[in-house]
């Protein structure tokens, strides 16, 4: 199976059962592509590798840790439910593994920070959450 | 089909841009499109291309076939296109391929769209912020202001770029933007201002940001001769979404750019205009830097020093960009080949900088996704 939609059957974090389940994406483990001919990881699904256009992948579990390489934290949200929750951090983390992923990052966190991935519950839905690494 | 060696651009046509209240996209793009036509003295039935850029007020499967029906036209070739903000760019770069190989003699460029009065803000935001992956980007709550705030974030770090050093383009391009009647905002900012407004996604604020507006442009290209030839063009597309893109460094700008150079025979030292891209201050930062018009993290000491004041070196985005002359969608992006056209023509009035002989219009889609270079140089220079 090649595919890395993120869909996996862990429990929700957090989530009560009695709030309505809009959007039911389990955010961990973080699952990447892993190509199967030169071992270059993917977060985005591709169809084919960036590095050398093999086409076979093995889905991998990400250990979840990796370095911030960008934060911004944003005021002005994109709809109704986003701005229930402004303002909120976003981050591009460099996974260890060698792929960017975007999630939210906690308040303390810098730029250049080593973080490990967690998930946090805001409303009906599950956001990936990195946080600095002890 | 009788291939020519060169193209040019016989002639530009911009709406007002900003409010344009009760025009549809239709309305804008005619208006540009028969100006432009007008300007050209190319006959109706003379015109055997037409290409249209998509609008996202009216996303229609067929906008080029729609348009030319519109206008009367019975072009050969017709060719809608969807490349986010370097479509008009990439229009233009097709329209000298159908020239050069022989396939049209006159193509028709034209884009425009209501999006400021045509649709609520949310929505033109939600549309924009689709560029994002939609299984690990948007349910973050990303939008366009938020993945180049990340760009801006990622850059400051690696370069050690300030605010201040991005408020100074928003600051020039409002102050351009001031001289031209038909930019969406002309009232003067300082530093300050720019600072002082309120944080969409940090570290970008209001006043980094370009406004969303009304207005459409057209544009004609020819095999026969004109003011502005077009030397070269050159594309880069190396990632889509902001989290495949791998070096802020490296974007695909200089790609783009060395492929255009290479195209017109050129080593790049001729420039003396500039119509780059400039969504949001990190936008046209970055580029310019990308493309070699400043050292990492010093455009704005370049800024300063006055090369892109209308006396400069470098005059930049004289109409005021979409920073300031606006922002609607694929014709704010055709707004900076519009003004290098009358620059080069010696046709921008009070903002003329001169005698101008070579420009480089330069756009990027997405999240500086596409990639397109355009070299255009004064026929009368």
């Amino acid at each position: 199976m090649t595919t890395t939609s993120g869909k996996s059957s862990v429990p929700q974090v957090g989530a009560s059962s009695t709030e309505t389940q809009v959007e039911q994406v389990s955010r961990l483990p973080i699952m990447l592509s892993r190509c199967k001919a030169c071992g270059s990881h993917a977060s985005l699904a591709p169809a084919a590798c960036s590095h050398c256009g093999g086409q076979l992948f093995e889905s991998v579990t990400a250990s979840g840790h990796g370095t911030v390489s960008a934060l911004s934290e944003v005021w002005r949200a994109p709809d109704a439910f986003w701005r229930e929750h402004v303002p909120y951090t976003l981050t591009l983390v460099r996974l260890e593994e060698g792929p960017t992923l975007m999630g939210h990052a906690a308040k303390d966190v810098a730029v250049g920070d080593t973080v490990s991935a967690s998930t946090q519950t805001l409303g009906d839905r599950q956001v990936l959450m990195f946080q600095r690494r002890p | 089909m009788k291939s020519t060696p060169h193209a040019y651009v016989l002639s530009v046509a911009n709406t007002s841009f900003g409010k344009q209240p009760g025009r549809s996209a239709i309305d804008l793009i005619t208006s540009a499109a028969t100006e432009a036509l007008r300007n050209s003295g190319v006959a109706h039935d003379a015109v055997d291309g037409v290409l249209c850029g998509y609008a996202t007020t009216f996303p229609h499967l067929m906008l080029a076939t729609y348009m030319a029906e519109k206008l009367g036209l019975k072009p050969s070739y017709a060719h809608g296109m969807q490349m986010g903000g370097a479509t008009g760019a990439g229009m233009i770069m097709l329209a000298r391929m159908l020239v050069q190989s022989g396939r049209c003699r006159n193509v028709l460029v034209m884009a425009g769209e209501n999006r400021l009065t045509g649709q609520a803000v949310d929505t033109s935001i939600q549309t924009l912020a689709q560029v994002g992956d939609a299984a690990t980007e948007l349910p973050n709550g990303g939008s366009v202001p938020a993945y180049y705030a990340l760009l801006a974030s990622a850059y400051m770090h690696r370069t050690g770029l300030k605010r201040e050093d991005l408020a100074e383009f928003s600051v020039l391009m409002r102050s351009y933007a001031s001289r031209h009647a038909d930019a969406h905002l002309k009232e003067v900012i300082s530093v300050d201002d720019v600072l002082a407004s309120k944080p969409v996604a940090t570290p970008l604020h209001l006043l980094d940001c370009c406004p969303i507006s009304d207005g459409a442009v057209a544009v004609l290209i020819s095999a026969d001769e004109g003011p502005v030839r077009i030397a070269g063009t050159g594309q880069a597309h190396q990632h889509q979404h902001l989290s495949a893109m791998n070096d802020v460094l490296d974007t695909g700008a200089a790609s783009a750019f060395g492929r255009a150079l290479q195209d017109a025979e050129m080593k790049g030292d001729e420039f003396d205009y500039l119509g780059i891209y400039d969504s949001f201050t990190i936008t046209l930062v970055i580029l310019l830097e990308e493309l070699g018009f400043a050292p990492r993290g010093q455009a704005a000491q370049l800024l300063r020093s006055g090369a892109f004041n209308l006396d400069g070196d470098l005059p930049l985005n004289t109409h005021g960009g979409l920073l300031s002359f606006g922002h609607s969608g694929v014709a704010g992006g055709m707004a900076h080949f519009v003004e290098a056209w009358r620059q080069l023509a010696g046709q921008a009035g009070d903002r003329q900088a001169g005698r101008r002989r070579c420009a480089l219009v330069h756009a990027d889609g997405g999240v500086l996704s596409s990639h397109v270079s355009l070299i255009l140089k004064g026929e009368n220079a």
